[in-house]
């Protein structure tokens, strides 16, 4: 049965004169679970807001078509009516939660709809159960994580009892702890209670096999739409990259049907001859010299509770390092101790065997660069190129050469834009610029993928090859497991304060129970050693000729 | 809001439209009143609520900033007010004589004590009163009054803290406030302030809409919450209404005003004698919580 139909659908934001959306027609079923992919700026969560009414009424702008919910105009219907029948979910959890408390916030949508209060009363018992809130309905809002408050924005909207939910990148900001327990929530409330799920997400690893659907959009347009298994099919070489790693492998491997979870794909591996080899561990042959020294490191914030715990390790020329963890490791605070934001309470951080203390704060900031989770917080200044020229000034260098940057990193039509304005591809796209202007000897990044498409992380990562290729050093802090396989050097497993493990990314994340990448799980019982989908395309590719020949 | 918590005591327990009341009361006649004992009795009192709530750590560090706000009062009231007859010291400049007197130093204390009631009454507000009642309860006079109200007290502490992230990542870019000079730390921590406001718009904005979507303001509201009136509610809703009401006729009738100059006039009896009942009235809350638990204690 129908649920939602969309006809020869236009729309263009207002001030603007290409359209966001260009002749969209689809129909959604009522219970499906539909997955709206694509890169950045390609309409998906336009789409989004026009199925949730906030297009044209919130937004203005020109639209042109028809969407029907249950049959009927959706422009038609009455905000009360909407508000109960479609849950809207958006990317940031601080910006969906209003009021103070739990249960305050539990109530409000109902509040607003006029539900009687025993009617209430039951749905705050029912939800708060389901969602596993109960414990925590007298708490503060604010003091509850970035996890439990996408939870909570979730439980809000299905307390109404929606027909449909939208839900835009609600896994963008979560570690992977919390995204999962958010998609299993979702799974249940569509499985269980057959609400219609539209969801468009960049971390397609963990929500392609959840989906009945795919609908792929290119440029305002929808280019193409079918099960998860067929993405290959209707994608052409160029696009794979698009695919998280294992489908990616198959698919490269020239297979229609592709696998989406490990179990699937081992059933997929079974028809291929793999040879051993594939790890990869690269080997600077020059004398790589120590950048940063980290001897017995210490940290407590007051009143003297300990978060970074006798930390010994050195960064060289060339590391690209990755520090994963679960949240409230450490890894931001080890991140600000050594930028030098934070004083270590005990031991040393040597940069180029000089005590970090010792080096004055404008020393400090033109050798080592910080880039902070929200890449806002980096950016003060009212136009792109201003923010490129700041940097150049702080290394005494020429500001002529902002529009060189500018150009290089693809961002010359945007010099007098404000940076806030840019998408999040973009806002990267300037942090590195800026990065590139101060040259730094190494370089702090904190969650950088976060947010990003499948190509701004591709992008990110050979940018990181190139400037460990350039001698300098990098530390990562992200909770991208296929990041940290396909771009990593060297990968740190902070546990509580303590280094739970480092060294190559082969040592940590081979055989790894969770801190492996799929790639590497499928090949686990076949030796392992194979991280990335490049190194299991050899191996792959090399059994195959291995199998003709014989 | 922004200190809102709640602790186990009797001033937590009453209904937040009388510890609305409690604290706007304090914050309106600290504005009206002029007397030096009167503010100090007032002041005193919310001190005792504030403490009494458990809430002294907030109020100190609250206090503690308005202190500085305080001795500047003072400071300027003494150096730069040129009346009173009463000399302190007094020298020559310039062959001009220059004097302190102890009418300028007595006004400046006593506004002050002013600024520090006034402050005690937001402290008190921001910790008592519960932001969701407030929420709903401005809801009554208007969807768009109580969705700024609350969006503005929503955004406070992010900006706080916005505030503090920014400016450390911009320190270590190497945006250097402190060794610039004027006009480039002026134009730092503005550019600074510009790129707050910006993204603290967008976020209201973004608020904005989740609520919307939320069905706000799409037609009337229905309540989970339902607050029960007490007795000790009607005690101190009455206590406090009473000083507000004496209050008023201590002000139509001049006991609340005070005359600072040319010269101090004297404290008299009556000025004691209402000081220590607005004191009495005002700290009731305090004491209500503190007989409460010794009551607790012997039961």
């Amino acid at each position: 049965m129908e649920k939602i139909k969309i006809e020869n659908l236009t729309y263009c934001y207002p001030g603007r004169e290409e359209p966001a959306l260009k002749g969209i027609n689809l129909i959604l079923g009522e219970g499906e679970f539909v997955l709206l992919i694509g890169e950045s700026g390609s309409g998906k969560s336009t789409l989004l807001k026009v199925l949730s009414g906030l297009i044209p009424d919130f937004y203005g702008g020109s639209y042109e078509g028809e969407v029907y919910i249950d049959g009927l105009k959706l422009r038609r219907m009455r905000n009360r009516e909407r508000a109960r029948k479609l849950g809207f979910l958006g990317q940031n959890p601080e910006n969906q939660l209003f009021t103070a408390r739990v249960e305050k916030e539990l109530v409000l949508a109902m509040e607003n709809l006029g539900f009687t209060r025993e009617l209430m009363r039951k749905r705050v018992a029912e939800t708060a159960g389901f969602f596993n809130l109960t414990p925590y309905l007298k708490s503060k809002v604010a003091w509850l994580s970035g996890g439990m408050k996408q939870k909570l924005a979730l439980a809000s909207l299905t307390a109404l009892g929606p027909e449909v939910l939208l839900l835009d990148e609600p896994l963008s900001q979560l570690d992977p702890q919390s995204a999962e327990e958010i998609l299993n929530l979702l799974v249940r409330l569509n499985q269980e209670y057959g609400i219609t799920v539209v969801m468009a997400e960049q971390r397609l690893e963990k929500c392609l096999s959840l989906a009945d659907r795919v609908v792929w959009m290119e440029k305002g347009e929808i280019r193409g739409e079918g099960t998860p298994e067929e993405l290959g099919s209707f994608w052409g070489r160029d696009k794979l990259f698009l695919l998280p790693s294992l489908p990616r492998l198959f698919a490269l491997m020239g297979e229609k049907k592709l696998p989406l979870t490990v179990k699937e794909g081992r059933k997929h591996l079974a028809a291929y001859e793999v040879l051993q080899g594939g790890r990869q561990e690269g080997e600077h042959g020059q004398r790589r010299e120590a950048v940063l020294q980290v001897k017995g490191l210490w940290y407590a914030y007051p009143p003297g509770k300990e978060v970074l715990k006798n930390l010994n390790f050195t960064v060289y020329e060339h590391d690209i390092w990755i520090i994963m963890g679960e949240n409230g490791a450490g890894k931001t605070t080890l991140l600000k101790v050594l930028s030098g934001l934070l004083p270590a309470s005990r031991g040393k951080v040597l940069f180029r065997g000089e005590d970090l203390r010792d080096l004055p704060l404008k020393e400090k900031s033109r050798r080592i660069a910080y880039i902070p989770q929200n890449p806002d917080d980096y950016f003060f200044l009212p136009t792109v190129r201003e923010e490129v020229i700041f940097n150049l000034e702080q290394t005494g260098k020429n500001k002529e050469e902002a529009d060189s940057l500018l150009e290089q990193f693809g961002l010359a039509s945007y010099h007098a834009f404000n940076p806030r304005d840019l998408s999040m591809g973009e806002k990267q796209r300037l942090l590195l610029a800026c990065v590139a202007a101060l040259e730094p000897e190494i370089l702090l990044m904190d969650e950088p993928t976060r947010g990003l498409d499948y190509k701004g992380k591709e992008r990110l990562g050979r940018w990181l090859k190139d400037w460990g290729a350039k001698g300098k050093a990098a530390l990562i802090v992200s909770h991208d497991v296929e990041f940290a396989a396909e771009y990593g050097e060297k990968v740190m497993l902070l546990f509580d304060g303590e280094i739970a493990a480092q060294g190559s990314k082969y040592q940590v994340m081979d055989n790894s129970l969770f801190y492996s990448p799929d790639i590497n799980r499928l090949f686990a019982s076949r030796g392992g050693g194979i991280l990335t989908c490049e190194e299991a395309c050899a191996v792959l590719s090399r059994g195959r000729v291995q199998k003709q020949v014989q | 809001m922004y200190f809102y918590r709640t602790w186990d005591n009797l001033i937590y327990a009453l209904h937040p439209l009388v510890l609305c009341f409690f604290s706007l009361s304090i914050v309106l006649l600290a504005l009206v009143f002029s007397h030096p004992l009167y503010l100090l009795s007032l002041f005193g009192a919310s001190l005792l609520v504030i403490m009494a709530s458990g809430n002294g750590e907030v109020g100190k560090s609250y206090l503690f900033y308005s202190l500085f706000l305080f001795l500047l009062i003072v400071l300027i009231n003494l150096f730069f007010s040129p009346g009173g007859s009463t000399v302190l010291v007094s020298w020559e400049r310039g062959g001009e004589i220059r004097f302190l007197t102890l009418e300028a130093m007595v006004y400046g204390f006593t506004m002050g004590v002013r600024l520090l009631t006034v402050m005690a009454g937001f402290v008190l507000f921001s910790c008592l009163v519960d932001p969701d009642w407030l929420f709903d309860f401005l809801g009554f006079w208007g969807d768009k009054i109580s969705l700024l109200f609350n969006l503005t007290l929503r955004l406070f502490p992010l900006v706080v803290d916005d505030y503090r992230r920014i400016s450390e990542v911009q320190a270590l870019r190497g945006l250097d406030y402190a060794g610039e000079k004027w006009p480039g730390r002026i134009k730092g921590k503005g550019l600074l302030l510009e790129a707050l406001l910006l993204s603290n718009l967008e976020r209201a904005r973004e608020m904005a809409k989740v609520l919307s979507l939320k069905g706000y303001g799409t037609g009337p509201r229905s309540h989970y919450y339902h607050y029960l009136w007490r007795k000790e509610d009607y005690m101190i809703l009455l206590t406090t209404f009473l000083g507000l009401i004496l209050s008023i006729l201590a002000f139509i009738y001049g006991w609340g005003r005070y005359t600072f100059y040319p010269e101090l006039t004297g404290f008299k009896r009556g000025d004691y004698v209402l000081a220590g009942f607005i004191f009495l009235l005002f700290s009731l809350p305090a004491l209500g919580k503190w007989s409460d638990e010794v009551w607790k204690r012997l039961k």
